[in-house]
């Protein structure tokens, strides 16, 4: 049957990698069974609402593989019983893009707090002016030490998220002062978070600030830097140098954190520092035996189904696919992350002039993510994807992070007798690459 | 076996054509935002976008070339001065790859260290964190035409963004195309190195790293590139990049004495005489007529004839 350029622009767009599902969407499927029982309600949920006082909790996961989804969820779910919840994503206008630091997260937070939540009496500038006081110190000071040209009066009169916009532009066009700037920055710290804390307070009403929830989004997308001069990681600056700040406002308060973060040798200092870090797993596709899982693979349909019946409601996925197998192994090599799996559906589709998809533009789909594979790994790489390929599990060291990082090694969980297994995998696509096979014929693996 | 590779592990190879087809579809079923990587030859660019206009005539495309690097790295900004930014519905961006350049600095080993990990690029960082702002605020579906070279700092730098993408389509040059780069830049001698500005070395030697990160290179041609990278290092000075990049040249041909020596007279520059030495020793192991010399030599004198 010939479908119209509508059909296909609706099918086309369902499968979009840019776009997160919003909480309660048909789209959604429960994977929590496949994930090995991982469900965002149940664990960071669970601690928030039975926890007595505030929380700070991390959450950490592959990217692509559905954190931000989970946590909207949770944020419905946790405003249906009463939470007031602050989410926010930090872009570019808070973080310095070359290299964040603590005190550009602080400022964001700032930010986003004093826009989400306005004051319950409208009349009352209290909070919102000692705010305005501790930006102009600051700009003072930074004035006083000659690191800005913008003078007092430029920010003395603008509303307190302005000049804190300021500060935290100042620090990303002055690059040759921008060290100097955040020590200033950190130096009043502490008086910014108490300022925050009261402002809390005071929006919230009375109400205790246990019932509030901020959730700080995309903090895993800063990109990790190594200092050339002490080999020490931005990473470890952030959330083990200042955690103690980080857990400091007054409100429970989630930050999502690159997944190498959970498998470096900071680990133990960061666990010390927060509750363990929760971790979204793939879903699991295959066994730790090489056995393909069933449940997996059927989770992974079932998202590719709902997403095709929001397109058109008559369109079956079986029907779709030139062979059950094809939609099989497009599954399969997704590795159960759910942002592969949109890209190799999108790109059969782009391979597809009528339906059903053939088998050959599945299999040109799976060879062109193949492709991206080979290109983000190094020659001296391929022997330690050979060990977890054999082993199923990784060690704690900065190449297996990175491999993390890059979504070459996986992470599964599954769950037996009440406890939580947790394995690793290579991704399935680098299983097929020449280099690989070469190593594992010489290996015979 | 429980492994066994299947028809699934295998690569599919595909007709430009075929690409191209799936490059117009894509692009004709994309509505609003979207994010596509293209690899072509800079010499095909304008017939690729001519191409594209004449077969998608209902879309306004535009074209955003780029011919040095952008200032300060934000590119959503310059996107969103542009005055018919609400019209547009396909922007080629060419030159992305002129911000990156001057963040290939002498002394990277080659892939891995390239794309170095105590830097981040403005651009990619920027993009990295701007991914929902180009999404919310643009609904133009951009195609950004890139270098092999860009397109792996893309997936390692800003892998947020990239994440993001529709699709990659490639029309790669064909071998002919390669195997004439490839001539062209092996034609150079340390002689005439020496005549380059130093931004010229640095130009030859992006030329070298683009080509050497080509899909399907035989090791044998990329120990050549290496050790051709290797004399340009040496050329411009640069004796510590030199001897990384023939170490290079020598993991993948270890028998090559050209480069064992040359890597022996950059130690020696940098006073390591020690490390020169047992270099020079390894050069005149492989090097096959000294080796036939010296047996000549050993025959000669025993008395005996060959």
């Amino acid at each position: 049957m010939a479908h119209d350029q509508a059909f296909w622009k609706r099918v086309y767009t369902a499968f979009d990698p840019f776009r997160q599902l919003q909480a309660n969407d048909p789209a959604w499927v429960d994977c929590a069974s496949v994930r090995g029982d991982e469900d965002i309600l149940t664990g960071l949920g669970k601690e928030i609402i039975r926890s007595e006082g505030v929380t700070c909790q991390l959450y950490a996961g592959h990217r692509g593989g559905g954190k931000s989804t989970e946590l909207l969820r949770l944020k419905d779910y946790l405003q249906g019983q009463g939470y007031r919840v602050v989410y926010f994503i930090v872009d570019d206008g808070d973080l310095e893009p070359e290299d964040t630091e603590y005190g550009d997260i602080l400022i964001a937070c700032a930010r986003q707090l004093l826009k989400a939540l306005k004051p319950s009496d409208p009349g009352d500038r209290t909070p919102v002016d000692r705010l305005q006081t501790w930006s102009v110190k600051l700009w003072k000071s930074l004035v006083d030490l000659g690191l800005t040209e913008l003078a007092l009066e430029d920010v003395a009169y603008e509303t307190p998220d302005l000049g804190l916009g300021k500060v935290s532009a100042t620090i990303k066009t002055n690059i040759s002062k921008r060290q100097q700037i955040r020590r200033q920055v950190e130096l009043d710290a502490d008086t910014l978070i108490d300022i925050l804390n009261q402002f809390i307070r005071e929006a919230l009403n009375g109400r205790p600030t246990d019932r509030l929830l901020l959730i700080v989004d995309n903090l895993d997308r800063v990109v990790e830097k190594f200092d050339s001069d002490t080999r020490r990681s931005n990473y470890e600056q952030i959330f083990v140098n200042h955690s103690d700040d980080l857990k400091a406002l007054d409100c429970h308060v989630i930050y999502t954190v690159p997944i190498p973060l959970v498998y470096s040798f900071q680990v133990t200092a960061v666990e010390e520092r927060y509750k363990p870090v929760e971790v979204l797993p793939m879903v699991m596709v295959k066994t730790p035996d090489g056995q393909i899982f069933p449940d997996g693979v059927n989770k992974l349909k079932e998202m590719l189904r709902r997403r095709f019946k929001a397109a058109d409601a008559s369109l079956e996925l079986e029907q779709a696919f030139e062979s059950a197998e094809a939609l099989e192994q497009l599954c399969l090599m997704s590795g159960g992350h759910v942002r592969n799996l949109m890209a190799l559906m999108k790109a059969a589709l782009q391979h597809t002039n009528e339906l059903p998809i053939r088998d050959r533009s599945v299999k040109r789909a799976i060879s062109e993510l193949r492709d991206t594979y080979r290109r983000v790994i190094d020659e001296n790489e391929w022997v330690l994807l050979a060990k977890v390929f054999s082993d199923k599990q990784i060690i704690n060291n900065d190449q297996h992070r990175s491999l993390l990082f890059r979504r070459c090694i996986l992470e599964y969980r599954y769950l037996q007798y009440d406890e939580v297994h947790v394995w690793h995998d290579i991704h399935p696509l680098i299983f097929g690459l020449d280099s690989f096979q070469r190593l594992r014929q010489h290996n015979s693996l | 076996m429980r492994y066994s590779l299947s028809e699934w592990d295998q690569d599919i190879s595909v007709n430009p054509e075929e690409t191209y087809q799936s490059f117009v579809r894509s692009l004709q079923r994309t509505e609003g935002f979207g994010l596509f990587f293209v690899r072509c030859a800079e010499g095909e660019r304008a017939n690729l976008i001519a191409q594209i206009k004449a077969d998608i005539p209902q879309k306004t495309i535009e074209l955003l070339a780029f011919d040095r690097p952008i200032a300060d790295g934000n590119l959503y900004t310059i996107i969103n001065q542009l005055p018919n930014k609400d019209q547009i519905n396909i922007l080629f961006i060419t030159g992305i790859e002129k911000s990156l350049e001057p963040y290939i600095q002498p002394g990277y080993g080659g892939q891995g260290d390239y794309y170095k990990l105590d830097t981040v690029p403005r651009i990619l960082g920027h993009l990295n964190l701007q991914r929902e702002r180009f999404r919310d605020d643009f609904s133009i579906c951009f195609v950004f035409l890139v270098p092999l070279f860009a397109l792996k700092y893309f997936m390692r730098r800003a892998p947020d963004f990239f994440d993001w993408r529709s699709g990659i389509f490639e029309f790669i040059p064909d071998q002919t195309a390669l195997d004439q780069e490839y001539s062209r830049l092996m034609e150079g001698d340390y002689e005439q190195y020496l005549t380059l500005t130093h931004l010229e070395r640095l130009d030859n030697i992006r030329s070298i790293q683009s080509l050497i990160d080509e899909d399907h290179q035989t090791p044998e041609t990329k120990a050549a590139l290496w050790k051709e990278q290797g004399n340009i290092w040496f050329a411009d000075g640069n004796y510590s990049a030199a001897i990384d990049s023939y170490n290079k040249a020598i993991e993948l041909k270890p028998d090559d004495h050209y480069a064992w020596n040359n890597r022996g007279l950059a130690l020696a520059e940098l006073g390591r005489y020690e490390e020169a030495i047992d270099s020079y020793d390894k050069a005149l192991e492989f090097c096959l007529i000294i080796q036939k010399l010296f047996t000549t030599k050993r025959v000669v004198m025993r008395g005996g004839t060959r």
